[in-house]
């Protein structure tokens, strides 16, 4: 019913009105334009309101109606996956509806009309019903199911039920009280500033569990708690800029480059120590992943700093950079392949590399246009553009040559030789495909060129030689030196057929021979190329890099009998060029083909060589490269003589106890010898087995009747030794910086990648979004206020793009975005707030746990401000009104773990989490101080943790938790009773360590008594070993209650131990190379299922060790 | 209804004038005022209800008597009539001409206050604006649809810089069209000569519209003005397809006059005695800076606003950090060594930087270039403030060089004094700068850049 009244008065957004017949906070529309606003003050006749939207142009005497409703939402199916403002316009109907201005007046209904929903009934006609009651159900997306309630104050019997396809607003039930019949819609509405009745709320005793130590351990929040926490924060393991990456299409970047890159065509977020770029286009990488290398996708990149990075050198001469907490995949000695962050790496451990990639490329066109300079020769290419040119005139087409140039151009083709950047010009302006020429000159009097349409097997193999052996001198000379005579020929051949150049010999006294080729434009064709200018920058062009398997073949070979060798065993690529190295390195790996790299000092250069050795790799490398020259059949002729085929490099180290175990279990020495295995090579420690050997020794496993027990990793282990290999580490050192770092995310595939200096397979790290990581909730509410509008479009294009980690379906799929930037209405900045945790609270009487994510409150505290300000009311604190306070613990009060009605046992609960963003970052301003007054947890991110890689950042002597005298309770039952005890113990440990560190900034570590050094000791496993937490390892990323509580405990009883010792007499020092230590230490890796096993050992370990320390007893 | 003349004045009070007897004016209608002498006012209402108005007079309300002043309502709130005829004109704050040349007649009327871009509508800004200004194409690069304040200080040179901005920015797409809004706030009439100096003599003018508010004209047209040059910059974007620039100054005076007409109308004040919804009413004018999807024109701002004793805490500043995106500050000490325009690179930034540079928009090589010789101005600004203390001689080799980097970043780079320089230009004349740098320090470009662009000779030692 609406009814209307006049306006009376107007004076800004205040509006009075007279003859309404209004109740306070009624929504009423003002004037003819329908503005809306709320009735906020009524004195007598008068009704004073506050309007959302300008009110220029509104007289006295337009009407103003009310709706008789308080300002409310809609609440039904439709509501996940929409983008709101804040008083629930749909912003991308808004847009279709009245274009791209949000103009006054404007109104869309906020749940679409016309979709059909498929409704479920649950109950029959007949059945009693009351508040709350769920009459039937509707898929609203695939994550999720609406069901549909019965709205407050309706009660009593279901006259009719139906089923099938409804609008949001059709009737699906009929409830019949006193002969008074209600009807039941999808929707229903609500008040956006009364919360929504529950039965009852529950004292906060069950934890939202994160499965993130410092939360759950240190700062829980209850299911249905309040959070405050400032602005966002992310996290990051990663490489030195200088990492090669390789990519899908064969070619190497260093992943510095490719974070470059990335920022040309991606969205760039920031902040204060760290960087990500979500690219549009993704890029191909491979990984390592189910067994096999296989192309990969990634869209993330990522860059951040690190104080320290370690440098891991491999027997095969790989080498790669990466912070302590990156992670490598190392071989067990019991055949497992498991990730171990670099600090925990030691020489001797064996590391994942790549063996074989399969990159297979195909030759690609070369855009002749890149060299701009060149002047074109072919005559139909010289008629086209004169005819262009007369063409361009009748047109009256403005061509920028001068215009002598047009004039020469369009009058003879015989003197006038155009430049490419002229055609190209002309051709685009003209609308014209570009033509392809064929030859080129420099100037008029230079020699004419003829230019590869595209790569071939011969432009590969002439590449071959002029990288090996050939420069540049002066401007347009190329020089290839060699003393083959053979090769100089073919050389020579070579430049005839593709560029139509003729070699020049030039023979010095006593010098090694030279071909020269006088040609600008050949100079420039290699530049453009980018083959590098001097031997020690020399490389393969991309081009090449990405091209197919036979031209490869055709370049390595060119490229081996130009500069490689063989002598006694081995085959030798050198260079003076390190990345030229790695680039053949690459190459050989492309076929699977295995390599050493070494480094020789000549003269005080650097010569890389890249070495294949063993009957295996040289026969694979004969395969690739094309015979026929002397070299290479002297190749040949070794294999023939050649019979070993034990290859010391290739090789599964695993222990001789695992084979030994695994041979007596599952096979017999008589079956293994038929395949050629001598068994007793690998079980008595004489040496490792080769990977040929254990492909073979798997198959006879798999022959056997009682392989099924065996457990799968060293059967898929068998299956991945095609594509891998497993490389000694010969030298970790820690370099201490700051570096920038870098790392790309393959979120599917195995999320690793190849790279490093000769391909290593290396983790990376995944950045997910922080609302998606912190809530294990159902739904997710975020709502913007008062953000920078070209920010809003920042977070509504990539929002969508985001996958829930469990579901791996879209996160919008349980997601509601409201977004209100500065300039949208200041009234609507201040409602959203409201209408989002309205929202929560309907999803909430479903029976889901909801995260609403308020960011940032601040702004909403500032409209609230500027509102109490239009009413004149009297201000407090900085301005802001007096209830702000008030504002601030009402809307947080909306949290909580409730029952619904009282007949069914459902349960949903709201956590809010508000981020405060005070300017300058004042933790004392008012809205930081009310907020933290009323929210019960505050996790205060740090960004010095950030900075000093310590995730997640944030600061345990700043946060705090309230929660835990009644979640206390929860924990004892469920975890241990010794729970708050721990809790306290640890806390107390981390208080004293700040203190401590006070007085060993005064007075030095050394002259501490012991007790105190312990101290400090303990604290720093807790800080290393419990608070930092890897939310992007498979294992660290969630940890159980259980698992918590006993690695808190082992911190305990190691704590006990060392006090123990101290009595005893001894020192702290003693004990920090007892082996249970590194033991701790990586006790977050240790799986969930075996962790009670490992728990038991270690507490066993440390009392044992510990006593053996007081009694005097070297330890073993 | 503009024929009635009220002589109903019953009240004045300060600026303010009670009207009887008016029936239904209409909350900020336009208001004529005419006195005995003759002279016209304008105002506008500030209240209204049945019988009575408020009026708010633009002006002093100096010898004016109730029973002499005549007051007619217009029936209309602030509308401007628009139209393409207005390129290469001059205004006052409410968009009357003041070139001597013929008003602007159009049926096309736009309310001035704007409404909000749907969030949903916006596209990301990502393309570049040439300046030609080094600092900012090259160290702190403009994008379409941005809004980057220059923050100044009194007698700096911002304007200046701004009429230099005026005249020579442009897009690098030759198809799109480019032009400029002038809105100069509160500004002597020597800054306004200077002003209509620069357009006129230029040639800049024809593809600019520029709007006069002298320090003499009544503070309420301050805060017409931006509103009437972005609605004008709106229409032109909107409608006309055009790319427009538009340079706001002096941003301070507007928030003076802000303050104080709220102070006159008694409202309660907040922080310095600037009103509450200050930031609001700021986030009304920047925020309409940007780009919408499916439309060609866009509108890019470069506020310019002078900080009260320098001091970036300031509200004004403060409140315009909050909703910009980045900002180009001036700098004294520059300006002191006769540095022109005296950008402080190192405490200048923008936001929106990255979207518009690089290879498709740029060249590959301008990000890591404009990291690069930020920080080797840096580190040379280090080297002077450790050469002050130990002596230039005590320093190292590298950091001698360092000093001489800074120098020639300060000399050249910085000072360029009124020349235009293309981008192609600003990157090399990096790259120039940098080559007194040995080659080893060129940690933030690309390897593959160094041979390209660099200077270093040609196996790049």
């Amino acid at each position: 019913m609406e009814n209307s009244g006049k306006i009376y008065s107007i004076s800004g957004p205040v509006v009075i009105a007279t003859d309404l017949d209004g109740k306070m906070f009624d929504v009423v529309k003002v004037g003819e334009l329908g503005l809306i606003g709320e009735i906020i003050k009524i004195v007598g006749k008068k009704y004073t309101i506050q309007v959302y939207e300008d009110t220029s142009g509104l007289k006295p005497g337009e009407p103003v109606k009310s709706t008789s409703k308080p300002l409310s939402v809609e609440l039904g199916p439709g509501l996940l996956k929409s983008i709101y403002d804040g008083i629930q316009r749909p912003l991308d109907i808004i847009r279709s509806e009245t274009g791209d201005f949000i103009i006054r007046g404007a109104s869309a209904p906020p749940l679409d009309e016309n979709r059909e929903w498929e409704f479920t009934p649950l109950l029959n006609e007949g059945a009693e019903v009351k508040q709350g009651y769920i009459v039937g159900t509707v898929q609203e997306t695939d994550l999720i199911v609406n069901k549909i309630m019965v709205p407050h104050n309706i009660s009593g019997k279901i006259k009719s039920i139906k089923s099938g396809k409804f609008k949001v607003s059709d009737t699906v039930c009929i409830v019949e009280n006193n002969n008074k019949n209600y009807e039941i819609k999808l929707k229903q509405t609500w008040p956006v500033r009364e919360a929504r009745r529950v039965f009852l709320k529950f004292a906060p005793e069950i934890p939202l569990i994160t499965g993130q130590r410092i939360i759950d351990s240190f700062f829980p929040v209850a299911k249905g708690g309040t959070v405050a926490v400032p602005g966002p924060f992310g996290s990051g393991k990663c490489v030195t800029g200088d990492t090669p990456v390789l990519l899908g299409n064969g070619s190497i970047k260093y992943i510095r480059d490719l974070y470059e890159e990335g920022m040309q065509d991606g969205i760039v977020v920031q902040s204060d120590n760290e960087e990500y770029i979500h690219l549009r286009k993704p890029i191909e990488l491979l990984s390592f992943n189910n067994g096999k290398i296989q192309k990969s996708e990634s869209t993330l990149l990522y860059k951040g700093k690190s104080d320290s990075v370690i440098r891991v050198r491999t027997r095969t001469g790989r080498e790669v950079r990466v912070t302590p907490v990156h992670k490598l995949f190392k071989l067990t000695e019991k055949g497992v392949i498991e990730e171990i962050e670099a600090k925990h790496l030691s020489p001797g451990d064996y590391i994942v590399s790549a063996k074989y990639t399969g990159i297979d490329g195909k030759n690609s066109p070369i855009d002749v246009y890149a060299m701009d300079e060149a002047r074109v020769l072919d005559r139909n290419i010289r008629d086209r553009v004169a005819s262009l040119l007369k063409l361009s005139y009748d047109r009256g087409i403005d061509m920028s040559l001068s215009a002598e140039v047009k004039y020469s151009l369009s009058r003879s083709y015989n003197r006038a030789t155009p430049k490419l950047s002229w055609i190209k010009e002309i051709f685009t302006k003209m609308g014209e495909p570009l033509p392809r020429p064929h030859m080129l000159v420099g100037d008029r009097r230079s020699t004419p060129v003829h230019v590869p349409d595209r790569m071939s097997d011969e432009l590969a193999e002439f590449l071959g030689f002029y990288i090996s052996e050939g420069y540049i001198r002066g401007n347009e000379t190329i020089v290839f030196t060699n003393q083959d005579e053979k090769l100089l020929q073919r050389y020579t051949y070579l430049a005839e057929r593709l560029f139509s150049l003729r070699g020049i010999r030039e023979t010095q006294k006593e010098r090694v021979p030279n071909i020269l080729l006088h040609s600008k434009i050949l100079v420039e064709f290699l530049n453009y190329l980018n083959t590098g200018k001097i031997a020690s920058t020399k490389m393969i062009p991309d081009i090449l890099l990405s091209s197919s398997s036979s031209a490869i073949s055709a370049f390595l070979t060119s490229y081996f009998i130009g500069d490689g060798s063989f002598y006694k065993n081995s085959v030798e690529f050198s260079t003076a060029s390190r990345w030229l190295s790695i680039q053949i390195s690459y190459l050989l790996t492309r076929f699977g083909i295995m390599n050493t790299q070494g480094v020789r000092r000549i003269g005080g250069k650097e010569h890389y060589r890249i070495f294949v050795r063993g009957k295996e790799s040289i026969t694979g490398l004969l395969h690739v490269m094309k015979p026929g020259h002397a070299k290479i059949d002297k190749m040949q002729a070794y294999l023939r003589t050649e019979k070993s085929t034990y290859n010391s490099i290739d090789i599964v180290p695993v222990s001789s106890g695992f084979i030994k175990d695994i041979y007596s279990k599952y096979t017999r020495y008589s079956d293994l010898q038929r395949e050629g295995i001598e068994i007793y090579n690998y079980t008595g420690n004489k040496k490792h087995i080769g990977s040929e050997a254990f492909k073979k020794f798997s198959t006879v496993i798999e022959g056997s009747n009682e392989y099924q027990m065996l457990e799968t990793p060293t059967l898929t282990l068998a299956d991945s030794l095609e594509y891998i290999y497993f490389d000694r580490i010969v030298s970790t050192e820690e370099e201490s910086g700051p570096f920038d770092v870098y790392d790309v995310s393959v979120p599917e595939s195995g999320k690793n990648f190849v790279g490093g200096y000769g391909g290593i397979i290396l983790h990376n790290t995944v950045i997910q979004h922080q609302l998606s990581k912190w809530s294990d909730a159902d739904i997710t509410v975020y709502v913007g206020c008062g953000e920078r509008g070209n920010e809003m479009t920042e977070i509504l294009s990539t929002f969508p793009e985001l996958l829930d980690p469990k579901s791996s379906k879209p996160l919008m799929e349980k997601t509601i975005l409201i977004a209100n930037t500065s300039n949208m209405p200041v009234a609507a900045r201040e409602a959203s707030i409201y209408t989002g945790v309205t929202v929560a609270e309907y999803y909430r009487d479903m029976g889901y746990d909801v995260a609403l994510m308020a960011d940032s409150t601040s702004r909403w505290a500032e409209a609230l401000r500027e509102i109490s300000g239009r009413l004149e009311e009297m201000p407090g604190e900085e301005g802001y009104p007096a209830y702000l306070g008030r504002r601030v613990s009402e809307f947080y009060e909306r949290s909580g773990r409730a029952q619904i009605i009282p007949e069914d046992d459902r349960i949903g609960s709201i956590t809010l989490i508000g981020a405060v963003s005070p300017p300058g970052g004042d933790l004392s301003d008012p809205v930081v101080q009310n907020t933290l007054r009323v929210t019960r947890v505050f996790w205060a991110l740090d960004a010095s943790l950030a900075s000093r890689r310590h995730f997640p950042s944030i600061n345990w002597l700043n946060s705090y938790s309230l929660y835990l005298d009644s979640l206390s309770n929860w924990f004892k039952t469920n975890v241990n009773g010794d729970w708050l005890n721990t809790h306290s113990f640890m806390m107390g440990m981390l208080q004293k360590e700040s203190e401590l560190q006070e007085i060993v900034q005064l007075v030095g570590y050394d002259s501490l008594p012991e007790k105190q050094k312990n101290i400090l000791d303990i604290a720093q496993i807790i800080r290393e070993d419990v608070l930092q937490q890897n939310a992007f390892d498979d294992i660290d990323t969630y940890c159980s209650m259980k698992k918590q509580y006993e690695m808190l405990m082992i911190i305990k009883t190691l704590n006990d131990n060392q006090e123990k010792v101290i009595d005893a007499g001894r020192k702290v020092s003693q004990t920090s190379t007892l082996p249970v230590r590194s033991k701790i230490s990586r006790m977050k890796e240790v799986k969930e299922e075996d962790f009670e096993k490992f728990y038991n050992n270690i507490i066993k370990e440390i009392n044992d060790e510990y006593n053996s320390i007081i009694e005097g007893v070297e330890n073993v | 209804m503009s024929n009635i003349i009220y002589k109903s004045i019953s009240q004045i009070n300060g600026p303010l004038i009670f009207v009887e007897g008016v029936k239904d004016a209409s909350y900020n209608e336009i208001v004529n005022v005419v006195l005995d002498n003759g002279e016209k006012l304008k105002g506008q209402v500030l209240e209204t209800r049945n019988g009575i108005a408020i009026v708010q007079v633009y002006g002093s309300t100096t010898s004016m008597s109730p029973e002499s002043t005549g007051v007619s309502f217009s029936g209309e709130t602030f509308k401007l009539p628009v139209s393409d005829d207005m390129l290469g004109r001059i205004f006052n704050g409410f968009g009357d001409p003041i070139d001597n040349g013929t008003k602007i007649y159009s049926k096309e009327k736009v309310d001035i206050t704007g409404a909000a871009i749907n969030p949903y509508s916006r596209e990301e800004p990502s393309e570049f604006i040439q300046t030609g200004i080094s600092t900012i194409d090259g160290m702190n690069t403009l994008v379409m649809g941005q809004k980057l304040p220059i923050f100044s200080g009194a007698g700096l040179s911002h304007n200046r810089l701004a009429t230099q901005i005026a005249r020579q920015s442009k897009t690098l797409k030759s198809d799109e069209k480019f032009g400029v809004v002038f809105g100069a706030i509160g500004i002597t009439s020597e800054e306004a000569n200077y002003f209509m100096r620069q357009f006129s003599g230029s040639g800049a003018l024809s593809d600019s519209v520029i709007f006069l508010n002298l320090a003499s004209d009544p503070s309420m047209d301050r805060i017409i003005l931006p509103r009437v040059a972005l609605t004008t910059a709106e229409y032109l974007a909107y409608e006309k397809d055009m790319n427009m620039l538009v340079i706001l100054t002096d941003m301070t005076n507007y928030c003076e006059a802000l303050r104080e007409i709220s102070s006159s109308r008694e409202e309660i004040p907040g922080r310095r005695g600037y009103p509450g919804y200050m930031y609001t009413d700021l986030s009304t004018i920047y925020e309409r800076a940007g780009k919408i999807k499916g439309r060609k024109g866009s509108i890019t701002q470069l506020p310019i606003l002078t900080m009260p004793g320098d001091d970036i805490t300031n509200p004004v500043p403060d409140l315009t950090g909050y909703i910009t995106e980045g900002q180009i500050t001036l700098s004294r000490d520059l300006s002191r060594k006769n540095i022109y325009p005296g950008v402080d690179v190192l405490l200048s930034l923008s936001r929106l930087m990255n979207q518009g540079i690089g290879n498709d928009h740029t060249r590959e090589d301008h990000r890591g270039l404009a990291d690069q010789l930020y920080s080797s101005y840096a580190k040379g600004k280090d080297a002077r403030s450790l050469s002050e203390i130990v002596g230039e001689e005590a320093l190292s080799d590298i950091d001698k060089k360092y000093l001489k980097f800074a120098e020639s970043f300060e000399n050249i780079y910085v000072n360029q004094g009124d020349s235009d320089r293309s981008i192609e230009e600003t990157l090399n004349l990096g790259w120039d700068l940098l080559s007194v740098l040995p080659v080893d320090e060129m940690k933030k470009v690309k390897s593959a850049h160094i041979p390209k662009y660099g200077k270093w000779g040609n196996n790049g030692k």
